[in-house]
């Protein structure tokens, strides 16, 4: 079992938008490991279920921790940019989100590379490359 | 009245077939401090044979009659500077002098705040039959953001190649763009430019899959739809898919959103070889030409055949 973030038991981590390109995704991993992918696009659900590696569950616990905290300026977007969602959760109740980052931000926000790198990665590895990121 | 193709053969002692250019891309070829009508004025007074560049500049400027009687048999040398009688037609724009389109655009969220916002810019310039857009483009590879790659010169060049075509084949001479009271029409040709410097957008492009954008691309992403997508942002077009983010598209009823195989909509749901420029899009460039030229446009998209032809014949 890992530690997560504010004494979460699971972290899902969303990015996209469900009627762009490929769609809205979903990462969620508990602290047992087990993950499910959701990926809906245009009115269509896909979902896998897998396992991280407990290496893999200690980096989600780090990276996330390291973003939460963080806000970013409040400025427009270029388009096409997708929002990267973060949501920390205890049993039933979600007890932190941050909506603040964006996709395009992991090129200049170091934190949010890491958490899409990581993101992207697991979504390959759960979905067998089915979904792309 | 002599065409300037007869004039051009006539008097540049050369076939079209010699020359073995289109007369347009002959003028357009040469950088603009040599295309100064008075200067051409000056030389071509002082040789038996014109350039056929010279003829054709002076027979744009000033028109194929002028053009003819200046270039008859019974002109002769003179060393003394010829003083030009004739004056350039009120509407004869040096052909190669470019004006800028720079703009702002955006979009607002539910809130009210601004969601989406950026600066677009791309360059036109008119000859009697065309206004040609340019966009230039500056790119460079970077490490990818996942894996640290890096694309190759091979990988540059052929990003370049399918940015360049798929860019052409969604935007060049789809639309004509109609002058208010003239009625004179020109082909709105379309065209990207990879350069190193002064460009209008700067992109950096990663080796592998990811998510393009209009600074970013990735060299998996398809073979350059996208690209043109996102070069239709370069152009002050609006992303025309659904997005709750956005006022305008927040829902699928929502005016900003459509569904017609637009290259702006969701192109990858509907299909990538269907993905096309709409009409709306040429009226966006027509407004934004006419403000940029102070001139006054109206955009019209004829079928391709008619396209295809005036292609030929222009």
């Amino acid at each position: 079992m890992a530690e997560f973030p504010n004494k979460s038991d699971r972290i899902a981590i969303a990015v996209g938008l469900e009627h762009w390109r490929e769609g809205e995704t979903t990462l969620s991993v508990d602290s047992s490991g087990q993950a499910e992918i959701t990926n809906r696009r245009s009115g269509e659900l896909t979902r896998f279920d897998g396992f991280v590696t407990s290496e893999q569950l200690s980096d989600l616990s780090k990276v996330v921790g390291a973003i939460v905290p963080l806000q970013r300026e409040n400025k427009p977007r270029k388009p096409d940019d997708v929002p990267l969602k973060i949501s920390l959760i205890a049993g039933d109740e979600v007890t932190l989100q941050n909506n603040a980052f964006w996709y395009g931000d992991r090129y200049s926000v170091p934190e949010v590379n890491q958490v899409i790198r990581l993101f992207n990665q697991m979504v390959k590895q759960i979905s067998n490359g089915a979904i792309s990121t | 009245m002599a065409t300037h193709h007869e004039i051009w053969k006539k008097h540049a002692g050369t076939k079209t077939a010699e020359v073995g250019q289109d007369p347009e891309d002959l003028l357009l070829s040469a950088p603009q401090s040599e295309n100064n009508p008075q200067d051409m004025l000056h030389a071509i007074q002082s040789t038996d044979k014109p350039s056929p560049r010279s003829v054709l500049m002076l027979q744009r400027t000033y028109g194929n009659r002028a053009t003819a009687r200046l270039l008859t048999p019974d002109r002769t040398h003179s060393n003394a500077t010829p003083t030009p009688t004739l004056q350039p037609r009120a509407d004869s724009s040096y052909l190669i002098r470019r004006e800028t389109v720079a703009k702002e655009q955006k979009e607002l969220a539910p809130s009210g705040d601004i969601a989406y916002g950026w600066n677009y810019q791309y360059s036109v310039r008119f000859t009697p039959t065309r206004c040609i857009l340019t966009i230039k483009v500056k790119m460079t590879a970077a490490p990818h953001p996942d894996t640290g790659d890096i694309a190759s010169d091979k990988d540059m060049a052929t990003v370049r190649e399918q940015s360049a075509s798929q860019f052409a084949k969604i935007w060049d001479n789809e639309f004509l763009l109609v002058e208010t009271g003239t009625n004179q029409k020109y082909s709105l040709r379309a065209e990207l430019q990879f350069v190193d410097s002064g460009e209008d957008v700067s992109v950096e492009l990663y080796k592998g899959p990811g998510r393009d954008d209009l600074s970013h691309w990735y060299t998996d992403t398809d073979d350059g739809v996208s690209r043109a997508h996102e070069l239709g942002h370069q152009m002050g077009l609006l992303d025309e898919y659904e997005d709750p983010g956005v006022e305008n598209r927040k829902d699928s009823t929502a005016s900003g959103v459509h569904t017609d195989h637009s290259v702006m909509g969701n192109y990858e749901d509907e299909g990538f070889a269907p993905a096309e420029a709409k009409l709306r899009h040429g009226q966006h460039f027509a407004k934004d030409i006419s403000e940029a030229t102070g001139r006054s446009f109206s955009a019209i998209k004829p079928s391709r055949i008619e396209m295809f032809f005036r292609k030929l014949w222009s």
